[in-house]
């Protein structure tokens, strides 16, 4: 009797090594797959739709201050570590893993103004109401050992805000004038001014790190350079600026947090138009931090929210809030991008992700694959914020009704690019 | 000019000679051309100098008498004994002065250096200084600084065009960043120093009670605490023996324990083994061993050597009869399909290979002794004395006969013949030679190849081999077949007219006949009975079809549609409402007046499927599917066309390859957890950044602008 047996050659089923995949015979002639474009439209619609069902940023709460959180700091080197100010002068230091404080300092009387690490992170400064500036070092003390800071630098005047060169032994305080401080000085190498103004922020540049920038009460924000120890230009918008945040990845780019419920990211050489106006927020913004990839930003408002917006867009990508959540007064993206902090008035530091439906761990290339069409599906504007595009429209429509019964020519077009420039001071 | 002039008297005082001064003049304005103030205070000094024994002269006339008086009178006051020296005293303003003092007389006028210079141009000696005054007096003065305010503004232009100059460095790195398809950030990871336990040990201290237990603990043992790390016991035994020795050492009595395991497990192995591969391969080595033997035998002993070679020839051709060895077998097949897989199968492919070159090898060196001459001719004779037919039936090689059937054919073959010969004319004619030389002492162990290549040629051979009974006939054979390899349609041609004329012609006929009488069989018999069997087929098909959709007529139904269609987008429709404006009832007409205007289509509006029977084109707006139409065109696009081709390339696993597949879902940006991005570095980037940190800068130049930079500053004012 003969047998006939199927025999199929094993080139077609064995793999070379045990690490190339298993292969799965595919015919990809389009004959047997029709309606690509309907059926990638019903993934892409499902993925989007799924995203949001799986989307659970808030990952923990960290408890223990005392009183509102006014500052957050990033260590420069480990990322589990945060350190944060509150109002009643408690510096606290955080390890993320394990969502614990590890360290507690009694820093300042009334409120710790400022925190920085110094780019090492062997050390941080702080400044408070005590018009003090202390260097405390990040190790705790030993045993036995009482805590207390490096140096302390007793000043004039209140300093309300201070941030580390990213190089050199060197930081700047803002309150009255801009200070630039050697390290092993105790008084200032220079200050800068121009008027008279009470200055709520500076922050250097990471990328040519001897530019400044600064926002102070009279609704202005100023940019130094340290080298020349000068202003170099103003810009003076509709409201005051509460904080602005270089771009750590394009040396001209800085967003402005500004109290008109707005941000505004501006090229620093062309100071007299915004790069780009983000609109979301419905109460002042109090801060805004860069994410380390420089695409990204995230900015914490009055509005008990945090919002996350890609630089090139003036709507947000996504907003956070809680029930509990209270007005968030800092916020800070860590340096793997992949995390957010944000420091509310109810004594809380809240820990998020920052892609909302990112699974961390296992499955990610799954989620990476539907990343794309998700782009695709987010051209259709019905997908994206349709709440903020109808509120848009409205806006829009009143300025055209408004427009449309007075004088021809009394309200005129403007950009809103345009519009809350007042003026740039040379 | 005052406060020069009130310096005159001290210089009178001093006896200063014109010449010196003149030279520390000189000197003086070399040194510094720039400091000009100085300079015009300096000359001004010289020509006091020098003007002042010209000018004494007429000073002293009118001031001689008064200054005698005044000695006069102060002579009598004291004599009076007790102010001698009374010192003069001024009460009020006045514009004289006495000589000690500045004399301020004509002081409406300033004092001009060309006054002073007018005097000295009776002088030689002055020459040299007087070009330089003249030099100075061409060049303007300084203008007055500008104020604070302005300057500081000038100074804040001057650094902001100077950063972002620096700043416009980074425009196509932000630009590239910007634009790239994807931005990776886990490039660099810096290797994590571990920093030595001595290192670490070094600044410690025990502080904690415990601490200090477990350090007490160690010191009662003996252990080191810091540095060595090791008891002296351990030190001891380390020295014992070093480290090198020790490993070679201990691999000499490794590598012994090894072969001597080795060894007992191949005899323990080889005891047991039932396998046919092993067997065949002892075999093999075997057949080897005797084949070195038999060699051995040859030299010495040549009788019993011949029977042995007659027995391995014989076994060798029952091996090449079988076709075993051949390539084209099922089992051939599947182990060169296995072969990539498996080395056992791969082994087995290449021992058949070799077994198969082997048998096909042409067996023997071409005979040169007279004994092997002979035996061909012997063979030579045998084929002429007998007819061809008996050769064909001799033969043992079924092949051979191939070439009777070739021959019959002359006209079907010749150009192929021709295409084989120009081949192997490569090789070059004397191998076509050998081959016939071959053939006919060993027709069998003609390789078949060859066969293939000539079978054209031999039958011709064989031919003219019939009337030839030497080898001269052969010399002649190979003469004929090098003519065949220049021209063989002709040879061939002529052969067959010289030896078999006859039966060629009656062959060729027969030939002919079988075609003609093929060929109509085919035509009247199988074309017909196919296509009426399709068209049956097909008709059945379509019974069967017809019987299925019995009931409904598709093409009516369709165009009952169509025109429903039509008729709803045509609004030509009667708009009066009975009642509307006048009275109703039974009876009572609406009067063509009062009724409204019909609806009507526009004109210019045409159905898209008008011209269009078998189509149903809907023109209204599908508010469902409204919703997931895009509005407005996204971004990068810049006309629809673009937006709608790239929408159309599907980019999911179904359609596409998984590389494929992979790189089009690449993702924008890709981070890896736990990496620390840092601010990008022009380093990095390949540009250079500044030795000279920004700290330092600031401290060397406060004011931080360079003589360039002035230069700047002070076109933006003139500006």
């Amino acid at each position: 009797m003969k047998v006939k047996m199927l025999s199929r050659n094993p080139d077609d089923y064995v793999r070379e090594t045990k690490l190339d995949l298993q292969r799965v015979p595919r015919n990809y002639d389009p004959a047997l797959h029709p309606f690509e474009v309907p059926r990638e439209y019903v993934r892409a619609l499902n993925a989007t739709k799924l995203e949001r069902v799986f989307a659970k940023p808030f990952l923990a709460s960290l408890d223990g201050h005392r009183d509102g959180v006014n500052c957050l700091a990033k260590h420069p080197k480990s990322l589990s570590t945060v350190l944060s100010g509150a109002c009643d002068g408690e510096v606290k230091i955080w390890n993320l893993t394990t969502r614990k404080c590890t360290r507690t300092i009694q820093a300042h009387e009334g409120f710790v103004r400022g925190i920085c690490t110094r780019f090492c992170g062997t050390s941080f400064f702080t400044v408070g109401d005590d018009k003090t500036v202390k260097q405390w070092k990040m190790d705790g003390p030993g045993y036995g050992e009482e805590e207390e800071p490096l140096h302390t630098i007793l000043g004039k005047t209140v300093y309300t805000g201070i941030d580390h060169h990213w190089k050199d032994a060197a930081f700047a305080t803002c309150g009255q004038q801009v200070d630039i401080w050697d390290e092993q000085r105790t008084s200032p190498v220079c200050s800068m001014t121009w008027g008279f103004d009470s200055i709520s922020s500076v922050k250097f540049n990471p990328i040519e790190t001897f530019l400044l920038g600064s926002c102070a009460s009279d609704r202005n924000i100023v940019l130094y350079d340290m080298r020349q120890a000068t202003p170099l230009k103003k810009v003076i918008l509709d409201m005051r600026t509460n904080t602005i945040c270089w771009n750590p990845m394009e040396a001209f780019i800085f967003t402005a947090a500004n109290e008109d419920y707005n941000l505004y990211t501006f090229d620093m050489r062309a100071l007299d138009t915004p790069v780009m106006v983000h609109l979301d927020h419905v109460s002042a913004v109090l801060d805004v931090d860069y994410s380390p990839t420089g695409k990204e930003f995230v900015s914490a408002s009055f509005d008990k929210s945090v919002r996350i917006f890609p630089v090139d867009k003036s709507q947000s990508r996504e907003v956070y809030h809680t029930k509990r959540m209270q007005h968030v007064i800092c916020v800070k993206w860590t340096s793997d991008s992949k995390y957010i902090m944000c420091g509310s008035d109810e004594m809380n530091i809240r820990l998020w992700k920052a892609n909302a439906s990112e699974k961390l761990g296992r499955d990610k290339e799954e989620d990476e694959c539907l990343q794309p069409l998700q782009m695709n599906s987010r051209c259709m504007l019905h997908l994206v914020h349709l709440f903020a595009y109808i509120l848009y429209i409205l806006f829009i429509s009143r300025e055209m009704n408004r427009r449309k019964h007075s004088k021809p020519g009394s309200v005129p077009i403007v950009s809103e690019r345009k519009k809350h420039v007042l003026a740039v001071v040379k | 000019m005052e406060p020069k002039m009130r310096q005159d008297p001290s210089l009178k005082s001093r006896a200063f000679r014109p010449r010196e001064r003149k030279q520390a003049a000189t000197m003086n304005v070399t040194r510094n051309v720039e400091g000009l103030l100085a300079l015009s205070q300096q000359e001004q000094l010289v020509d006091m100098s020098n003007s002042y024994p010209l000018s004494a002269s007429e000073d002293e006339e009118d001031s001689d008498g008064e200054r005698k008086c005044q000695k006069l009178l102060e002579a009598i006051s004291a004599l009076g004994g007790k102010n001698r020296w009374k010192l003069a005293e001024r009460s009020e303003a006045s514009l004289k002065v006495s000589e000690f003092s500045v004399s301020s007389e004509g002081s409406g006028e300033n004092l001009v250096l060309s006054d002073l210079l007018g005097a000295a141009k009776k002088l030689p000696l002055l020459t040299v200084v007087k070009k330089q005054l003249n030099r100075v007096r061409s060049k303007k003065t300084v203008e007055t600084p500008l104020n604070k305010e302005e300057a500081e503004r000038t100074l804040r232009e001057v650094a902001f065009s100077r950063a972002s100059h620096t700043l416009s460095k980074w425009d196509p790195v932000v630009v590239k960043n910007r634009q790239a398809e994807q931005l990776v950030f886990s490039m660099e990871q810096e290797p994590s120093a571990v920093a030595p336990l001595e290192h670490m040990f070094s600044g410690w201290k025990a502080r904690t009670p415990l601490e200090q237990d477990v350090l007490n603990l160690l010191h009662k043992n003996r252990q080191p605490v810091t540095d060595p790390l090791l008891t002296p016991v351990e030190k001891a035994s380390l020295k014992a023996m070093s480290l090198e020795e020790a490993k070679i050492h201990r691999a000499e009595l490794q590598r012994a324990r090894a072969l001597q395991s080795y060894y007992e497990a191949r005899a323990r192995r080889e005891k047991k083994i039932k396998s046919k591969k092993y067997h065949k391969i002892v075999k093999k080595g075997k057949a080897k061993k005797a084949q070195k033997e038999c060699e051995h035998l040859l030299k010495a002993n040549p009788n019993v050597a011949l029977e042995e070679v007659g027995k391995i020839e014989k076994a060798r051709m029952m091996e090449r009869m079988s076709l075993k060895h051949q390539d084209g077998g099922k089992w051939a097949k599947s182990k060169a399909k296995m072969a990539k897989f498996d080395p056992e199968a791969r082994q087995a492919r290449q021992e058949q290979l070799a077994k198969n070159r082997v048998l096909t090898q042409k067996l023997q060196v071409p005979p040169e002794s007279e004994e092997e001459q002979e035996c061909l001719a012997e063979v030579a004779t045998l084929f002429a004395s007998e007819g061809m037919s008996d050769l064909s039936d001799n033969a043992p090689n079924p092949w051979m006969s191939r070439g009777d059937k070739v021959q019959t054919e002359p006209e079907q073959l010749p150009e192929l013949g021709a295409h084989e010969f120009s081949k192997s004319e490569g090789d070059g004619r004397p191998v076509v030679v050998e081959d016939i030389l071959w053939k006919y002492c060993e027709p069998r162990e003609f390789p078949r190849k060859r066969s293939e290549l000539n079978h054209n040629a031999k039958p011709v051979d064989r031919q003219t081999d019939k009337d030839s009974n030497s080898l001269k006939v052969l010399s002649e054979s190979m003469a004929l077949s090098q003519k065949l390899s220049h021209q063989p349609r002709k040879h061939e041609m002529s052969s067959v007219g010289i030896v078999k004329e006859k039966r060629e012609k009656q062959q060729m006929i027969d030939l002919q006949n079988l075609l003609s009488i093929k060929t109509p069989a085919v035509k009247s018999l199988a074309v017909p009975t196919i296509e009426e069997l399709e068209g049956e087929v097909e008709r059945d098909h379509r019974q069967l079809i017809k019987e299925a959709f019995a009931g409904d007529d598709v093409i009516r139904d369709f165009l009952k549609d169509k025109r429903e269609a039509v008729e709803a987008n045509e609004p030509n429709l009667d708009l009066t409402l009975p009642g509307w404006g006048e009275w109703v009832g039974a009876g009572l007409k609406s009067s063509t007046k009062k009724r409204r205007p019909l609806l009507k289509t526009p004109e210019g509006s045409q159905r898209k499927d008008k011209n269009l029977p078998n189509v149903i084109v809907s023109e209204k707006r599908n508010i469902l599917m409204a919703g997931h139409q895009v509005q407005v065109l996204p971004l990068p696009f810049t006309h629809y066309q673009q937006f709608e081709r790239t929408i159309q390339n599907p980019v999911g696993a179904t359609w596409n390859t998984q590389r494929a597949f992979q790189k089009l879902t690449i993702p924008k940006v890709s981070t890896k957890p736990g990496h620390i991005i840092k601010p990008i570095k022009a380093e990095n980037v390949g540009y250079r950044s500044s030795s000279r940190s920004d700290l330092s800068m600031l401290q060397s130049n406060p004011k931080g602008l360079s003589r360039r930079d002035y230069k700047q500053m002070r076109t933006c004012a003139a500006d």
